[in-house]
């Protein structure tokens, strides 16, 4: 059991984890609670904001689930994320009935378009465990059920990307539709209370904060778990040679349908943890941009580390926030410039930045150079393949193939 | 014409006449549809059968790149089959393995109960029959260690949720260990298997098989961009690997294959044009016209 820790992390790797999980778990709603006047005093409006980064974290770890460590880039996790906002969406809803500004038994909306009874679907969202279920199972038993038939036709690559785009697109439109019974183009909105606590009271937002915050260290935990367990080498061995690894015996379509569906759940449960801090789940969340965003996160963070997906949506998104207020017009060309950078020159991401460095010091001082002596005289396959699978030695050898 | 290529004594009618518009194992066709033909046990030779491929017909587009080829293998055997380019050795490994459908003809292994044809690789690859690649395919961004471990026969099975949670136990170590050392490569056991030489890493990928525990072996071209002494090493190990376990090895390099064949069989255009001992297949007057052309 305890080898099993160290696999996940060094004892440097753990204690660095548990400053950190401390820090945003404990620290930052302690910093909240102390007077304004006290220098290192979080403000509260910036308690709901870092949640919805925290959330946006959970997305990007899921996301390198399954582009980072299996290799498959899904364009459809916006749609994951969104089904679990509108499962919590409705629960908000159906709890507080008859609150409404119409007084009625129904969701605003619902009274609005003249509906007269409640959609079948929307039955059983009054009880908070209810719906939390339905957060894990809807998007759950949609990705498994899309991920079997996809992977089991070995759709791959791009045409996969495109397909899952595609599936979300086709949910978007859907869900615009006020016929489909989810408010249509306003979505859902107007939430009141969460388990009885208001939403509008800062003690609930904070809470909230610090569930995102276990979350997010959970979610981590149990995905370094997966990734640093056989299955995980299974996982980046269908990423880098699929069919070897058929041949092997691995069963490749169970691999990655069950990493799917585990990474789609985990976006759903960062969606569901979104929705009360922002207050409002519509459409738009599926929109293309959204799933593509998910995406740049991974790739500026770094794929293949969980960590790296992680610090690039901490870092965009607190850069969008900033920039989309101080320089309005100017976001898109940032983020664009961003992804075009790190497209030429960081093809790690951020996290490759360390491990570069630490290539280069051990180039410098060739005793220290962590490398098998036997490498160097091996023939060199090509100039330009050697350096890039240098660079994956040093960072651990996580990284996926170029 | 079943009970004649497994012969282990050499036989040169054996071979069957080409330029004859009549398939060389045409006669058997009527034997082995749908009722089991006479076991080849009947016939003097000892010894089970280690695979069967039997009346094996692919075709691409109207090309037969397999034209009702049967190969029986003793088990424990070690078979060479040589052949120029397009002969369709490729086809009959691929075919075998159950990576390519074949349009008539059966594979089985100890037993006509199972046809491996009809099953999938992964399925094909459980049975225990393994293949090497042409061009070597390790995992580039594993570690050796971790190649032979992913492709370690492990008592569980290769399930999700038992690999999810699967350790190595003292044995599987041990086993482990065991390979490494027969192939040479226990220094570089963390080493990541994208930054071996060309050599290692054909030797992993054999490695990689022995860790299978397989029963039938399907090595395609082991020593090709080999030097010298990496191909007497390959020779040796290939050997070793021979005895228990039936070992098919497709190969171009001749200087290779006399010094491991006991037995060949050269396929050409897609049929089996000789097969017995390399020094009667090298007098061959058919099979030097092949391969040195007219």
């Amino acid at each position: 059991m305890l080898e099993r820790l160290t696999q996940f992390h060094g004892k440097r790797g753990w204690l660095i984890f548990g400053v950190l999980s401390l820090a945003v778990t404990v620290l930052i709603p302690v910093l909240n609670g102390l007077p304004k006047s006290f220098p290192l005093s979080v403000p509260d409006s910036m308690i709901p904001l870092m949640g919805k980064f925290l959330c946006f974290g959970m997305a990007a770890i899921a996301m390198d689930l399954i582009w980072g460590y299996t290799g498959i880039l899904s364009l459809g996790h916006s749609l994951f994320f969104a089904l679990g906002g509108y499962a919590m969406g409705m629960y908000l809803m159906r709890s507080i009935a008859g609150e409404g500004v119409y007084r009625s038994n129904l969701p605003d909306f619902m009274v609005f378009l003249d509906w007269k009874v409640l959609p079948w679907y929307w039955h059983g969202f009054q009880s908070f465990w209810f719906a939390m279920a339905m957060v894990v199972v809807v998007p759950g038993l949609l990705a498994f059920v899309f991920g079997w038939f996809a992977f089991r036709s070995r759709i791959k690559g791009v045409y996969l990307s495109i397909v899952t785009q595609a599936l979300t697109y086709a949910a978007m439109l859907l869900f615009f539709q006020n016929a489909t019974g989810f408010g249509g183009n306003n979505g859902l909105t107007d939430f009141k209370r969460l388990l009885g606590y208001s939403l509008q009271a800062h003690a609930t937002k904070r809470a909230l904060y610090i569930a995102t915050a276990i979350a997010l260290v959970a979610t981590y935990l149990i995905a370094r778990f997966v990734v640093t367990s056989k299955l995980g080498r299974v996982l980046r061995a269908v990423r880098d040679a699929e069919l070897k690894t058929r041949f092997c015996g691995y069963e490749s379509t169970r691999y990655k349908t069950f990493v799917w569906t585990l990474s789609a759940v985990l976006c759903a449960l960062a969606g569901a943890l979104y929705v009360p801090q922002v207050g409002i789940i519509n459409p738009s969340e599926m929109q293309p941009s959204n799933s593509i965003e998910l995406a740049i996160w991974a790739a500026v963070g770094g794929r293949g580390t969980l960590i790296g997906p992680l610090i690039g949506a901490l870092f965009l998104n607190g850069a969008k926030s900033f920039l989309t207020a101080a320089f309005p017009s100017a976001w898109l060309y940032v983020l664009g410039g961003i992804f075009v950078l790190v497209t030429l020159f960081l093809p790690r991401g951020i996290l490759g930045l360390g491990a570069f460095r630490r290539l280069r010091r051990a180039a410098a001082s060739p005793a220290e150079a962590t490398l098998s002596p036997v490498v160097g005289s091996a023939p060199a396959p090509s100039e330009a393949a050697v350096p890039a699978v240098a660079v994956t030695a040093a960072a651990g050898g996580e990284v996926p193939a170029p | 014409m079943t009970a004649i290529p497994r012969d282990t004594e050499p036989d040169a009618t054996a071979v069957p006449a080409p330029s004859d518009e009549s398939v060389p194992t045409k006669p058997s066709v009527s034997v082995t549809s749908p009722e089991p033909p006479p076991q080849p046990h009947a016939s003097a030779d000892p010894g089970p059968i280690g695979l069967w491929v039997e009346e094996l017909t692919v075709s691409f587009d109207g090309f037969k790149a397999l034209d009702h080829v049967t190969l029986i293998l003793n088990k424990g055997e070690l078979r060479c089959i040589i052949g120029p380019n397009g002969a369709g050795k490729t086809t009959l490994m691929d075919c075998i393995t159950g990576k390519t459908k074949p349009d008539e003809g059966h594979v089985f292994m100890e037993s006509r109960a199972l046809d491996l044809t009809e099953l999938s690789e992964v399925q094909v690859a459980e049975l225990g029959v393994c293949r090497k690649f042409q061009r070597p395919t390790v995992f580039p961004q594993h570690t050796v260690y971790e190649n032979c471990e992913l492709a370690l026969k492990v008592k569980g099975g290769r399930g999700v949720f038992r690999t999810l949670f699967a350790r190595l136990d003292k044995a599987d170590r041990a086993r482990i260990d065991e390979v490494l050392e027969t192939i040479g490569l226990a220094d570089l056991r963390s080493t990541p298997a994208g930054l071996l030489a060309h050599g290692h890493k054909q030797w992993l990928e054999i490695g990689m098989l022995l860790a299978m525990d397989p029963k039938v072996l399907l090595i395609d071209e082991p020593v090709a961009g080999m030097t010298q002494p990496e191909m007497e090493r390959t020779a040796e190990l290939v050997q070793k690997l021979a005895g228990e376990r039936t070992v098919v090895v497709v190969e171009h390099d001749m200087e290779f294959v006399r010094s491991i064949a006991r037995k060949v069989t050269v396929l050409h255009e897609g049929r089996i044009l000789a097969e017995g001992p390399m020094a009667e297949i090298q007098r061959d007057p058919r099979v030097i016209e092949v391969y040195l052309g007219t």
